[in-house]
């Protein structure tokens, strides 16, 4: 925040707000028109709007705020949340028209800037526990994913050992799309008729100190890449284009690799990077 | 792979969308929420990456649903959208990362802006009976599920080994769009128990819904929450569950009960042309007001449901009375009715009434025995 001249980050996503703030909240799908639940000051702990206090013991309790419906609320609790102060460079992410309009409300002379470049940078890179537990949570996916093959969608989400989906999942005896999420991350499997090749040599693209743009040049055709963490989170690399372009992959960057039906997860070494998921040759059916 | 709702749910919608369009004065709309997408034109995509709807989101210009490709925070989105965006005039946005928002000013800058939610709250009544009847199909249906889980809670289960065999059983009766992490979360017998309750929760009576690895004990109340997508409609099914044989005391039965006693006062006057705030006051009526408001905080004692899992008109949330007598109820409005009971030392109850307006009250169409303990 301090690099980019914010002095403040107000998010709506609920990833971001979860990496920022480390807390948790019930899973629940299709977000609304997003207003800024999560707020980072510009010193001290981050202030989070949630259902769930039991997900933030992690914070100072003046800290944690529940749910906010009407939004009206939040015009009259940010400025302090946010420290005070005038003249106020906001960093945010996706928002409504109306939850942008509600942050200039409460900060009349604020300036908002966009925020999802810092996010990107920051959020790649996960810890090494984080990575071993989306690899984990990878297995548990995959034996969910060859279990839906065999023996259809109901023994495919009792496979998935209470780990909540968050996709819709694709099921039949040819090909399986399915992902989840547990502990607040996120993992995939996509099990079906695809060519290995092209998988093999997109996992060779993601290497540390590559950027994004030059990824997205080399993929080969048809070919994409996208971020996991909490959630899909950026980069997203297809069709020949990345965003944010010229973000550098850095060691611990957690990505899925779809290609035709299939898709392998990896994530970034110092050297190499290194499959979490099954290789190629074996998720292309 | 995109899908199309049946016409008979999405004519209804897209003619109310269109009039209430005319009256607010909007021209177009641009939606990258998967819900706003479907409420709108009824397409769907089983592509779309649900937690955040960020890689693979669905995107509505107007009755359009092309495929960019592209985050809601991507500037690109918006180049390759803007020809199906008037030059002037209104466009209804749901949401827009700050770059795409700067880009569609500097390639729009006679197109005004406004917030897509005030269409599409304005969008939702009054309800055809088709949408009534799925509404109510794909609560009974979740019901059943329920029903056939019941027998299962015993001690030594977690809580999350009864997520996963919710799960199955749904996909056996053909449901598996969960749009909630479905709660199977044991309540606190007394706040001693519930440390996580602090700073504005302290007033409140002590409740949770993070569903755990924590083991069921014997004499726990379990909480169930479930929220299933059914048709572009989603159902909101919730009961408290005893764990164990030794089956529920007198004064468990005694809190089932007081909480049947403040749904019963919601449903009694929840009619149409009742504001949010008289439904408010009902369930408050002979409160001991030194004790906590009948309903978890920071959630509700009733909600609307339709194409979003809890939507207006919202009875008990942290609206001024201003606001929450503004929300009118109206023939056609499916309610769920849901208040949060709980004693120190006896432990929570909450459950869920389903309730549909018409024009001589509430009538409840959910079938399980609610202000009881399903089993005993």
């Amino acid at each position: 925040m301090k690099r980019s001249g914010l002095d403040a980050l107000l998010l709506g996503g609920e990833g971001a707000g979860q990496f920022a703030a480390g807390h948790s909240r019930i899973g629940v799908h299709n977000p609304g028109s997003p207003i800024p639940v999560t707020v980072i000051p510009g010193a001290g702990p981050p202030h989070v709007v949630t259902p769930d206090a039991d997900g933030a013991v992690n914070l100072p309790a003046d800290h944690v705020h529940g749910m906010i419906w009407d939004p009206a609320v939040l015009i009259t609790e940010l400025p302090k949340w946010v420290g005070g102060g005038s003249g106020l460079r906001i960093g945010v992410d996706v928002l409504s028209p109306g939850g942008r309009a509600l942050i200039t409300a409460a900060l009349p002379d604020c300036t908002l800037v966009d925020a999802t470049r810092l996010l990107a940078e920051v959020m790649l890179p996960k810890a090494e526990e984080e990575v071993e537990a989306m690899a984990d949570l990878c297995r548990v996916v995959t034996k969910a994913a060859e279990t839906g093959m065999h023996h259809g969608r109901p023994a495919m989400f009792r496979a998935l050992e209470g780990a909540f989906p968050v996709s819709y999942p694709t099921v039949s005896p040819e090909r399986v799309h399915l992902a989840a999420r547990r502990a607040g991350l996120i993992a995939e499997a996509r099990l079906g008729p695809g060519d290995r090749v092209r998988g093999d040599q997109a996992v060779a693209t993601l290497v540390a100190g590559a950027s994004t743009s030059e990824i997205a040049t080399a993929l080969p055709p048809g070919v994409e890449v996208v971020g996991m963490g909490r959630s899909y989170e950026a980069p997203l690399i297809r069709d020949g284009r990345a965003f944010p372009a010229e973000l550098q992959l850095v060691p611990g960057a957690v990505l899925a690799v779809r290609w035709d039906n299939c898709g392998v997860m990896v994530t970034v070494e110092a050297d190499r990077p290194r499959l979490l998921s099954l290789a190629p040759h074996e998720v292309a059916r | 792979m995109i899908t199309v709702d049946p016409p008979e749910l999405v004519s209804p919608r897209v003619q109310r969308l269109l009039r209430a369009a005319e009256m607010l004065g909007i021209d177009e709309w641009l939606l990258t929420t998967s819900t706003a997408v479907r409420t709108a034109t009824g397409a769907w995509s089983d592509a779309v990456d649900l937690l955040g709807e960020w890689a693979w989101p669905t995107v509505a210009v107007g009755s359009t649903v092309p495929s960019p490709g592209r985050p809601a925070d991507d500037p690109a989105l918006i180049d390759q959208l803007v020809e199906l965006l008037p030059s002037e005039g209104t466009v209804a946005v749901d949401r827009l990362g700050q770059l795409a928002l700067d880009r569609l000013s500097e390639l729009r800058p006679a197109l005004k802006i406004a917030d897509a939610r005030v269409l599409l709250g304005a969008a939702k009544g009054p309800r055809a009976q088709a949408e009534i009847d799925v509404l109510v199909e794909a609560h009974r249906r979740t019901e059943k599920i329920l029903a056939s889980m019941i027998s299962l809670v015993q001690p030594g289960l977690t809580e999350r080994e009864l997520n996963a065999e919710f799960m199955y059983r749904a996909a056996q009766e053909g449901f598996d769009r969960l749009h909630v992490d479905t709660v199977f979360s044991a309540l606190p017998k007394s706040r001693a128990q519930a440390h996580w309750v602090r700073g504005p929760w302290q007033a409140h009576a002590p409740y949770r819904e993070l569903t755990t690895e924590r083991v069921l004990a014997g004499g726990d109340h379990v909480a169930f929450d479930a929220g299933i997508g059914y048709l572009g409609y989603t159902a909101d099914v919730g009961t408290t569950l005893y764990v164990g044989d030794a089956g529920p005391s007198p004064e468990e039965r005694a809190l089932a009960r007081k909480w049947d006693e403040v749904a019963q006062r919601v449903i009694e006057a929840a009619r149409p042309g009742a504001t949010a705030l008289q439904v408010r006051a009902a369930a408050l009526e002979g409160w001991d007001p030194a004790t906590p408001a009948p309903w978890p905080y920071p959630l509700y004692v009733a909600h609307g449901v339709g194409t979003e899992l809890a939507e207006p008109p919202f009875v008990g949330a942290d609206f001024a009375p201003e606001s929450e007598a503004a929300m009118v109820l109206a023939e056609g409005n499916v309610l769920m009715v849901e208040p949060y009971v709980f004693e120190e030392g006896v432990g929570g109850y909450r459950a869920e009434y389903c309730v549909v307006v018409g024009a001589g009250g509430a009538d409840i169409v959910s079938s399980l025995p609610y202000g009881d303990w399903p089993g005993y």
